[in-house]
């Protein structure tokens, strides 16, 4: 028979053949994700946490990119959508996070900073279309696409904690309330937490003398000043993790992520109701004024919240401005004690009817006698807001157990992580989806001093100089 | 009294010659001196744009408020301390013999503990003055516990038992002959005290408020309650708040200067005169009864100090502690188990270095006779007047550089090298300690080598007893008390020790002190109570053994 087909036969063949290669490789290419014709539309399905997700609109995937309408996809995630006719575009945002995209331009900006994507938002039917991997990402979920069933899977990020050993060293000042949430921490991932507590600048100088051999794997510490100069003197080293910077504000972190701040303590003025009205004392410089002579207590100009809030207030107001109120609160002969909670029991006994302190002492105090008489006072609502400081963290320049570091770290900045934290000490989660605790909650909401956190470690020796020449010691 | 000691050193050549510049007593004292000259050493070369900011804003009153509290506890302890311990030993009253040991007690409360509870107690929101408005309406009039006064009077009633323990021990080991001569020639009791007892206990006398005043001038952390900024105070603060560990060294060099004057100080307190007591045990001056209101009084006055000094603060703490012992989470007990271990673990340590050190230095100075090593074994104990802060600082500077020179020459051969030896270790921590408490056994063992006469050391050299001999066989066995005195009074003060134990303590390694600390700066005073209350406890054992020992002789 062979000899038979050869001659027409064969070529009839050869042929065949090749149409069917031809054919073959023609025909695979709409199965290779991306890279067919231009509208392979062909029922794109969208999962998120496990819930099929229903656009009015169907996905559209363009040269390989899934596009989505904006305002489905956003409400699905939890956030919201403007559009804007004018510029053409459209702003989503979720918690701290602001994307814009607009329409026709691959340019886009997760919180002011640029980025491009590979593919422009396209208006459809009427429709403005977006990709859906950037909104998801840029929102911090897992995105994941499956090619034979055409589905795009979202899933919110599992924070990092995957059961891993080993162990993490810390030197931390700050030391209340630390041990149960470093215990959850353990049994949740396995790993070990050592810490070792000290004053802020000692632990500094160990880690400035210890070197290289530093058993230390993260800094913590309570104010920003101390978490810049340890930045400064070279302690801390950059960490580049998504979940950190999803999850800690960018005023609230270091520019370089060497640290990153974990709850919020705002120094602000506490009064008597039943001498003081509310009205009074609005600004700190409001605490100036002359009719507050010998009413006024203050904690000695030498703590570091202190320093602190004179820092905050020469960005904000300058220097001449700052000096003029340190002159007037020193002009009405403060009462100074050292001790924010005695200043506030000294204010309930009728010792003085103003004062500034930390709003976390209150929170104590309110918790343990729910009739505690003093109220506080956010100041410089009107102005640029109230002073608020950190405690935080970063991981040390010679870690040697630098995933661990990090690994609690992010921790420390999820949702769980920061409910423990802030609330054994009834201070505010740093983490802007984090409900602060119930008591401090009552204290109202407050418009805080939008500065970075750390210029108040730039500004602590100009702060300190001031003090002094004023004579707020 | 000629010295003869230059003398026997001539006529004895070879070994005696060889070893006139002592090894090992010289080898000590430059590693206790070591630290200090490490954070001194900037005074060498002052940075001067430092030194005027410091000059017209801090200085003044720093040095100002240093000088009044150093007089004012001085005084203090001294007709306190002084007055309390001739009261003990001269005469008789109802209770005499219970408050001769009750006075001692005081000794085992931190004066920061001290600082606090007086704060909390008498300041406008305290349970005094709250009494007061509640049934007078108003307590403006009562004085203000924040303040210079309130500073010299918590720290005259924290360090006033050093000075009457010395006392007493100087005012026992009169010799009723003495006393009696006096008696005979028409002295009173009165006159006796003044012009023999105390010229003649003034070697004990001045070792005691020497102590007190070093003491008074370390302290940083109660002089803070009471807003009344001192040297040291100064410097932590200066190095804490301006973040400035340049000018702090500065100050601190000040500060070292102004210890060595007090040394000075105390050595002229003593007196040229050598006293020497000859012959065994005496019996002591015989007491006077006291009769009258004057016995009352007696009794009444020592009631009060005790009351004041230890009664109240022990109180408070119990009450606090009874709060926080309801509130205990689970493992508490474990924690405290440890913590009471390093506690007394460091101290023991702590104590028997110290001890050992303070031994051959006084040794060592009685052998040769050398000025210098009498100026050496002088400079040891400056760590005594120096805050524990800047200590530390010295120590974790000399001793890093050795940890991690050490370790590039073992990473030569061995990968990874070991890791930091001596910081972070006990061995860093105990070094620490001695460094700073030296003194207390240095002065405790001195002052009991000073009762014995050169005569006893010059016979052994001629008779060619080699320097080890000397110092075990003739110099340990007449000390003795002073040594376990030494020791005790070492060990109570590490006990209560916190900069050092804060600064270089290994991972995880909390004492009690620092756990006092912690709830203190967050104003937990009742989470502070129960720590605070241990280190009293604990410290309670090695008192009460002092006030065996000093009512026995």
């Amino acid at each position: 028979m062979k000899t038979a087909l050869l001659g027409s036969k064969d070529t009839i063949n050869k042929l065949m053949a090749l149409l069917l290669v031809f054919g073959l490789i023609f025909g695979a290419f709409p199965i290779i994700p991306g890279q067919a014709t231009a509208d392979a539309n062909e029922n794109i399905k969208v999962v998120i946490n496990g819930k099929a997700a229903k656009f009015d609109v169907a996905p559209k995937s363009i040269q390989g990119t899934t596009l989505v309408p904006f305002r489905g996809v956003a409400e699905n995630l939890g956030g919201k959508a403007v559009w804007e006719e004018k510029s053409r575009s459209v702003t989503v945002t979720k918690g701290s996070i602001v994307l814009k995209l607009t329409i026709g331009s691959k340019t886009a900006y997760i919180n002011g900073e640029k980025t491009s994507l590979a593919v422009a938002p396209q208006l459809v039917n009427n429709r403005t279309l977006v990709p859906l991997r950037f909104i998801s990402e840029g929102f911090g979920y897992d995105v994941n696409w499956n090619g034979t069933t055409k589905t795009v899977t979202i899933s919110e990020k599992k924070n990092t904690p995957v059961k891993k050993g080993g162990i993490v060293n810390i030197y931390t000042s700050r030391h209340y309330g630390v041990e149960p949430v470093f215990a959850e921490f353990t049994k949740e991932t396995g790993i070990k937490v050592r810490f070792t507590t000290g004053g802020d600048a000692v632990l500094r100088e160990r880690l400035k003398a210890e070197g290289k051999n530093t058993p230390a794997d993260i800094y913590m510490a309570v104010d920003a000043g101390n978490l810049w100069l340890a930045a400064q003197d070279g302690l801390l080293q950059s960490v580049n993790s998504t979940t950190l910077k999803n999850n800690v504000p960018e005023n609230v972190r270091d520019d370089k992520n060497r640290w990153f701040g974990f709850t919020k303590r705002v120094r602000t003025i506490m009064y008597n109701p039943a001498k003081v009205k509310a009205s009074e004392v609005t600004s700190y410089e409001d605490l100036a004024d002359p009719k507050w002579k010998g009413k006024l207590i203050l904690r000695p100009g030498t703590h570091v919240y202190n320093q602190s809030l004179v820092a905050n207030l020469i960005a904000t107001y300058g220097p001449e401005k700052t000096e003029k109120i340190l002159k007037g609160w020193m002009a009405n002969e403060p009462k100074f004690i050292d001790s924010d909670s005695r200043i506030l029991e000294t204010l309930a006994a009728g010792g003085g009817d103003v004062a500034i302190t930390n709003h976390y002492y209150l929170g104590r105090l309110v918790e343990k006698d729910s009739s505690f008489p003093i109220k506080v006072q956010w100041a410089d609502q009107d102005g640029k807001g109230v002073h608020a400081n950190i405690s935080g963290a970063g991981v040390t320049t010679h870690a040697e157990n630098k995933e661990n570091a990090i690994i609690l770290l992010e921790w420390l900045s999820s949702p769980k992580g920061q409910k423990l934290f802030a609330d054994t000490n009834h201070e505010y989660p740093t983490n802007p989806n984090v409900a602060p605790h119930e008591v401090i909650a009552k204290f109202g909401k407050f418009k805080e001093d939008s500065l970075d956190k750390g210029e108040f470690g730039r500004l602590q020796a100009e702060a300190v100089k001031l003090m002094e020449k004023v004579g707020y010691k | 009294m000629k010295n003869y000691t230059s003398v026997v050193n001539k006529l004895l050549p070879g070994r005696g010659r060889l070893l006139s510049l002592p090894a090992l007593p010289f080898l000590i004292a430059v590693l206790i001196i070591a630290p200090i000259l490490v954070v001194a050493s900037t005074l060498l070369t002052p940075t001067w744009d430092i030194w005027q900011h410091l000059w017209e804003n801090l200085l003044p009153e720093m040095m100002r408020n240093t000088a009044l509290l150093l007089i004012g506890v001085g005084v203090g302890t001294f007709v306190i301390g002084a007055g309390l311990a001739w009261l003990v030993v001269a005469y008789r009253f109802p209770g005499q013999s219970v408050f001769e040991w009750l006075l001692i007690l005081p000794l085992v409360i931190p004066t920061y503990i001290m600082g606090f509870i007086y704060m909390s107690t008498f300041d406008f929101a305290g349970p005094v003055q709250t009494f007061l408005r509640q049934w007078l309406g108003s307590s403006d009039w009562f004085p203000e516990i924040r303040s210079g006064a309130g500073a010299v009077l918590v720290m005259t009633l924290a360090l006033y038992p050093y000075v009457y323990m010395l006392a007493k021990a100087g005012f026992q080991g009169l010799s009723s002959t003495a006393y009696e001569a006096a008696r005979v020639m028409g002295m009173g009791p009165g006159k006796f005290l003044l012009r023999i007892a105390l010229p003649l206990a003034r070697p004990a006398i001045a070792g005691g408020v020497a102590l007190a005043l070093m003491e008074t001038l370390a302290d940083f952390a109660t002089v803070r309650y009471f807003n009344f900024p001192t040297l040291s105070e100064g410097v932590v603060r200066v190095w804490n708040g301006m973040m400035d560990l340049d000018a702090a060294r500065e100050l601190a060099g000040l500060l070292a200067m102004v210890a060595l004057v007090l040394i000075l100080f105390e050595t002229t307190l003593r007196g040229r005169s050598r006293y020497y007591q000859t012959g065994g045990k005496s019996p002591g001056i015989p007491r006077t009864q006291l009769v009258g209101w004057r016995k009352w009084g007696a009794t009444a006055l020592c009631t009060m100090v005790v009351a004041v000094a230890f009664g109240l603060p022990v109180l408070q703490l119990v009450l606090w502690a009874s709060e926080e012992i309801t509130a205990m989470p689970e493992g508490t007990i474990e924690v405290y188990t440890a913590l009471i271990m390093n506690s007394i673990l460091l101290a023991g340590l702590a104590s028997l270095f110290a001890v050992i050190a303070a031994l051959v230095m006084a040794s060592g100075v009685r052998i040769t006779g050398g000025k210098l090593v009498k100026f050496l074994a002088r400079a040891a104990t400056i760590g005594y007047a120096m805050p524990g802060a800047v200590i530390a600082v010295g120590i974790l500077l000399t001793v890093t550089t050795l940890d991690n020179s050490l370790n590039t020459l073992i990473e030569q051969y061995w990968e990874g090298g070991l890791g930091l030896l001596i910081t972070g270790s006990i061995i860093g921590l105990v070094y620490g300690y001695v460094v700073r408490y030296m003194a207390v056994a240095y002065n405790s063992i001195d002052a009991g080598m000073e009762k014995m006469t050169p005569n006893l050391t010059l016979a052994a050299r001629i008779l060619r007893a080699s320097r080890w001999r000397i110092m075990w066989r003739i110099h340990l066995p007449l000390v003795a008390p002073g040594i376990f005195a030494g020791a005790a009074l070492v060990f109570v003060d590490v006990m209560k020790e916190l900069p050092i134990t804060v600064m270089l303590r290994p991972f995880g390694y909390d004492t009690l002190a620092v756990w006092v600390w912690q709830m203190a700066a967050e104003s937990m005073w009742s989470g502070a109570a129960l720590p605070a209350l241990t280190i009293l406890l604990v410290g309670l054992i090695p008192v009460i053994y002092l006030t065996r020992i000093s009512a026995g002789k």
